[in-house]
């Protein structure tokens, strides 16, 4: 895939970044009018973004000076602050899943995305330079910061998707959040770590009792954790289960598992189904059109593919799951059409079914996603029931209760044609 | 009034040199001189350029450039005078106390330069334009953008005569 275009809004329209590259450190950062020797005024403005310690680029990159051209010119203002940030992190990694990038926003120095003005005239500029060219954009995407007043959801069929955060931002065009911030509250850190090493001595000794205690239970119980063996873990703890002292040992190992249970709303699921006016038309894949999957569709038009990203800002999370489809609704037949794994990508994973029987009238899809600090191997017959039972059921409950037991969060997505 | 009334002898000696500071002040037709106040204009306006005919009729004329040297030499904030180093070394960098000029080839473009200039009292007067040259010769004028802190920076295209003079050792350059 070719490096995103990212542009700037502005009220006058979009402003596309044309590159970033590194410079010697001796010199400051210019922003530059499409390639020539012309540093812009606000160029001192970028300079202070990039360089550490009040600049947020080196702290992300370790370089401190770049040159970043643009194709008009920005003459004040911070708002070009969020698409900057993000075409250096693009710059940093493979190339997201969203190919066109509009953004604004100011960023501050925790990386929050703060409120710019006149956004209602800058997306009103956007559409009308998008007027002309395709009404729809199934690879873009519109990043503005989260404000009070309510905003469009589309702007010439491009999502309008509001962020609190860089991490959010990135997440949603696909590209893992940086891992190279350096604490702004570094002083603050070390007095911690200051007050917490006098303890130390107590903190191990208390950890080697409870590893006495637990003796080859937690190691064994840690070791298949750590080689994703979900299903052998758990006939282990039940076998364990058997007697008091046992009992108790798995109570305690859920317990700890449970802190690493990740919060409800760190996974994002985001949906697409790209459509055709018949069965025809869902040969030229340049035609057809996207919308947001939802969770039902009413049209007529023939539904040719379907995407579903699962992603999270949260690095240290593996995101699992399956998509199944059902031709003629949710569990009916017992055995569903089709079961898609899904790709693994840097933040998350992606679903994507082309259907070779298109969907009628009462067809169903649902998407289960398991997200936890360890990736799952193996068997797992869990799914039988949480890609064939309604979310309400027993069944289904019974089936996540097993994985959020060890420290999994299940969560599930219903779509069906209408 | 008496011819020799001292009042009427100095009035007539004020007429007398407006009128001579009138006729050093305009251009002489076809006779290869420059105003007085077009050369202090070039030297103290930064946004004030020489034209075409007024470069060359500066190039021909020393005494015309001798004016120029001392208005740009007079009141500078900057004085960054010649080197001893070898005539076919190519400066990159010029320091004084006062300040450092900085010439960086671009990374992102090996056909641009970025030049620095970075003042070492953080307190100083920031200047507003440069001046680089010879006695005798060209001199080269460059409007500077506006310091960030006790920092300014502009990226030229590495063929620009300013680089050319700032980067000559036998060069003299002020900061005004």
């Amino acid at each position: 895939m070719s490096a995103p275009l990212i542009h700037i809004l502005t009220t006058d329209g979009p402003v596309a970044i044309q590159r970033i590259s590194e410079e010697d450190p001796a010199v400051s950062s210019v922003i530059c009018l499409d390639g020539r020797a012309q540093a812009l005024p606000i160029s001192p403005a970028y300079d202070a973004f990039v360089r550490s310690p009040v600049g947020v680029i080196e702290r992300m990159t370790g370089h401190g000076a770049y040159r970043m051209d643009v194709a008009r010119r920005i003459d004040d203002g911070r708002s070009w602050q969020l698409a900057a940030f993000i075409a250096h992190a693009a710059a940093l990694q493979s190339a997201p899943t969203i190919r066109h990038i509009y953004a604004s926003g100011e960023v501050d120095s925790t990386l929050g995305v703060r409120p710019v003005g006149h956004i209602d005239t800058k997306l009103k500029a956007l559409s009308d330079a998008l007027s002309g060219q395709e009404g729809d954009a199934p690879d873009a995407i519109i990043l503005v910061p989260s404000q009070d007043t309510p905003l469009p959801e589309y702007i010439n069929g491009i999502a309008v998707r509001a962020v609190q955060t860089t991490d959010e931002a990135l997440v949603l065009i696909g590209l893992a959040a940086p891992d190279r911030h350096i604490p702004a509250d570094k002083p603050a850190r070390d007095a911690y770590l200051k007050k917490i090493t006098w303890r130390m001595p107590l903190i191990l000794t208390v950890i080697a009792a409870i590893v006495f205690w637990f003796g080859s239970d937690l190691a064994r119980w840690s070791a298949l954790m750590a080689q994703g063996r979900i299903l052998a873990l758990e006939k282990d703890m039940a076998a364990a289960d058997e007697t008091a002292i046992g009992q108790m040992r798995v109570a305690v190992y859920q317990k700890w598992r449970s802190f690493s249970k990740p919060e409800a709303g760190t996974i994002d699921i985001v949906g697409s189904l790209f459509i055709a006016d018949d069965a025809a038309g869902c040969a030229a894949a340049g035609s057809l059109q996207k919308r947001p999957l939802g969770t039902g569709f009413t049209g007529t038009e023939a539904i040719c593919k379907v995407e579903v990203r699962a992603v999270t800002a949260d690095t240290r999370l593996q995101i699992i799951g399956r998509l199944g489809y059902w031709p003629t609704g949710l569990g009916v037949g017992g055995k569903a059409g089709r079961v898609m794994r899904g790709s693994k990508e840097a933040t998350g994973r992606t679903w994507t079914l082309e259907f070779e029987n298109l969907p009628a009238q009462g067809a169903a899809l649902r998407l289960v996603v398991i997200a936890g600090t360890n990736d799952v191997r193996g068997s797992q017959p869990w799914y039988q029931d949480l890609l064939a039972t309604p979310e309400d059921s027993t069944a289904f409950k019974a089936a996540a209760a097993r994985l959020e037991h060890l420290g999994y969060r299940v969560i599930a997505r219903d779509w069906r044609r209408d | 009034m008496p011819a020799d009334d001292p009042i009427r002898n100095l009035a007539l000696a004020a007429i007398d040199a407006e009128r001579q500071i009138d006729a050093m002040m305009q251009p002489v037709a076809g006779s290869g001189l420059l105003a007085f106040s077009t050369l202090f204009r070039y030297a103290n306006d930064p946004g004030f350029e020489l034209s075409d005919d007024a470069a060359r009729c500066l190039a021909k004329n020393p005494a015309a450039m001798a004016d120029l040297e001392r208005l740009i030499a007079q009141s500078a904030l900057v004085h960054l005078p010649t080197l001893a180093a070898a005539a076919s070394e190519t400066l990159t960098r010029r320091e004084t106390a006062e300040a450092i000029i900085l010439m960086t080839p671009s990374r992102a473009d090996p056909g641009q330069v970025y030049l620095s200039i970075d003042l070492m009292d953080a307190e100083a007067k920031r200047p507003t334009h440069l001046f680089a040259g010879s006695s005798g010769v060209d001199w080269h004028k460059l409007v500077l953008p506006p310091f960030a802190g006790p920092r300014t920076q502009v990226l030229l295209e590495a063929g620009h005569p300013i680089l050319a003079a700032l980067g000559d050792p036998r060069s003299v350059v002020y900061l005004r």
